[in-house]
């Protein structure tokens, strides 16, 4: 069975089936960093799509096979950015005030137990809200601030390879993660 | 459990496993877009010549300007341009293409010009020269289009403007361009004619693709040619590749005429510094929108902290002019220009978001405060608070007393 590398080099060369087997085997990671970044499933497809056609134009310019790994990784959050700017462009070019705040726990409860106020659907929303706590707080984030916890905590990089991934500098880095878990830390302390 | 826990607990939810939609890798391959094209066969042996040819010539050109007697000449017109103050780089070490090197005969012809004088002393108004070496600099799309119009041949001819420059680490977006030949190769960089105009998306076509020595960010004045013989290997798009401006040569890459006035960083950083001490500001290499500015010519600087709960600066675009800062945000300067409600286009504010959660939920609008060259975005409560109005009116009267030299 070909392995990364080989179906790498054989990609660079223009094997499209060797291209398809990549997509097979990063896709899946490449899908779950953009969906971690993006807010929309539909927008993570575009953005995993479109990275996987940077990869392949520019594919001839990676030289080192093992490099691959990070090098479309950092395609992927590129793109998944990128998708974030065209959205925030269309925000301003028809600039309407965002009614939809984010769903907070006590709305999501009350919404839910005005529909069906049963004790046993009040626990289980209580349950799921309670759960949510670090999805909410996730959600407000900014889409360059969710790519670099995603990086850091989802694909589990160390910090200077995730600094490189997002392009920015290791100090910026670590002082961005530092400054998204105290907010985060106290965000939640104060909803929990 | 620890707060990354949590988090690693709420991304691997958020993110699911990752599958891929039905029929997605069949699409994908199916719609893979073209390669660049590789070099041409005869292009690949030559190159380690090139480089050596290139590097004969430099030293050549830095022993005539160093050592003028070693080549047994008198100063050349390198040697003068060099010694001119206000040129930051000589030609000779800045990009050149290399096919005049490789194959004379399938480059354009260049046309010998007048004597080496380097700028003009007369510049349009963002500081691009009106002329170097003599010969006039095409600024702005409408004269470009005239010469092209009027002379479509291939006889060089000098346009100005702006280029930014995205780090080679940092993948360039260009999904809406079909396909890829070296005139959109997604590689950038982008080009403005007129400081205070949007690089993005690519609507000049030019293309810095065969010049050797990669530009900086900033002002230039570049050699340029239509016509390329190199357009079939364009294929489908030769007729795009044969209509685009192709860069031969880097002539100028800014002087004290282009550089940030009023306001340079340095000095929005002394206004900035008793306003908000815990303040960093980093060069913004992503350069992200939002409030900034995003026009060619526009450095961007983005606060390296949390934002505070209340009023903070969230990043800082510095324009080379006033007027490329009417031209990038065509909004009143002042404090209270920057405090009147709704949004952009006439509106300062650029964008909201919403923190915390539940019922706790606090709401920030983002607005840009212009003034002079610079537009500084700045987090506000949605309705403005009094400490929020004091912030946004202290920094404009900062930013303005600096501007004034006071």
């Amino acid at each position: 069975m070909p392995t990364r590398e080989d179906l790498v080099v054989a990609a660079r060369q223009g094997d499209e089936a060797a291209f398809a087997s990549l997509v097979e085997m990063d896709g899946p990671g490449a899908m779950r960093l953009a969906k971690a970044i993006l807010t929309s499933r539909s927008d993570a497809e575009d953005a995993v799509q479109e990275a996987f056609f940077r990869a392949w134009r520019q594919l001839p310019r990676l030289r080192d096979a093992e490099r691959w790994s990070a090098w479309f990784r950092r395609i992927v959050v590129r793109c998944a950015i990128d998708v974030t700017r065209r959205r925030q462009r269309v925000k301003e070019i028809a600039p309407t005030r965002s009614t939809s705040s984010p769903i907070g726990g006590q709305g999501v409860q009350a919404a839910l137990v005005q529909a069906d106020p049963s004790a046993a659907t009040a626990d289980l929303v209580a349950s799921v809200a309670d759960r949510d706590l670090a999805a909410r707080a996730l959600a407000s984030l900014a889409p360059e601030d969710r790519a670099l916890l995603a990086l850091r905590f989802l694909a589990d990089l160390e910090v200077p390879d995730a600094a490189a991934a997002l392009g920015i500098r290791l100090g910026t880095a670590k002082s961005r993660l530092h400054r998204l878990l105290a907010r985060l830390h106290d965000e939640m302390e104060a909803d929990g | 459990m620890t707060i990354e826990d949590r988090l690693r607990e709420a991304l691997r939810r958020r993110t699911g496993d990752g599958h891929l939609p039905d029929g997605f890798v069949a699409r994908l391959i199916r719609d893979l877009p073209a390669r660049e094209p590789r070099r041409s066969a005869w292009l690949r042996p030559a190159r380690g010549v090139v480089s050596a040819v290139t590097l004969v010539v430099v030293v050549a050109l830095l022993l005539a300007v160093a050592r003028p007697d070693l080549l047994g000449g008198n100063p050349g017109p390198s040697a003068i341009r060099s010694q001119e103050p206000t040129v930051r780089g000589s030609a000779a070490a800045l990009g050149t293409t290399q096919i005049p090197a490789v194959n004379p005969g399938a480059g354009p012809t260049m046309t010998p010009g007048p004597t080496a004088t380097g700028p003009s002393s007369a510049r349009y108004d963002d500081g691009i020269p009106r002329e170097f070496d003599g010969q006039p600099v095409l600024h702005g799309l409408a004269a470009v289009s005239s010469r092209l119009k009027a002379v479509p041949d291939m006889a060089p001819f000098l346009v100005g403007g702006w280029v930014r420059v995205t780090p080679p680490d940092v993948p360039m977006s260009c999904p809406a361009l079909a396909g890829t030949t070296w005139l959109n190769s997604c590689r950038g960089p982008w080009f403005a004619f007129l400081a205070g105009t949007s690089a993005f998306p690519l609507a000049v076509p030019i293309t810095f693709h065969f010049v050797t020595g990669p530009p900086s960010t900033g002002p230039v004045v570049v050699k340029v040619h239509v016509h390329d013989p190199r357009a079939p290997e364009c294929g489908a798009q030769a007729p795009a590749c044969a209509q685009a401006m192709v860069v031969e040569r880097i002539l100028w890459t800014g002087d004290s005429a282009t550089d940030p006035r009023p306001l340079t960083i340095g000095l929005v950083r002394q206004v900035l510094a008793p306003l908000d001490p815990g303040l960093t500001l980093d060069d913004d290499r992503m350069a992200i929108g939002g409030c900034d500015a995003e026009s060619a010519s526009a450095v961007s600087y983005e606060a390296n902290r949390a934002p505070a709960s209340g009023p903070a600066v969230l990043s800082v675009a510095i324009e080379p002019s006033t007027v490329a800062r009417e031209r990038s945000l065509g909004q009143a300067p002042g404090a209270a220009a920057a405090l009147a409600s709704g949004w952009r286009p006439r509106g300062p504010i650029c964008g909201e978001s919403g923190t915390g959660a539940g019922g706790k939920t606090t709401w920030v609008a983002y607005r840009a405060l212009a003034v002079a060259n610079v537009v500084v975005s700045v987090q506000t409560s949605i309705t403005l608070t009094a400490a929020d109005q004091s912030f946004v009116e202290r920094l404009a009267s900062g930013l303005e007393r600096a501007a004034g030299g006071g």
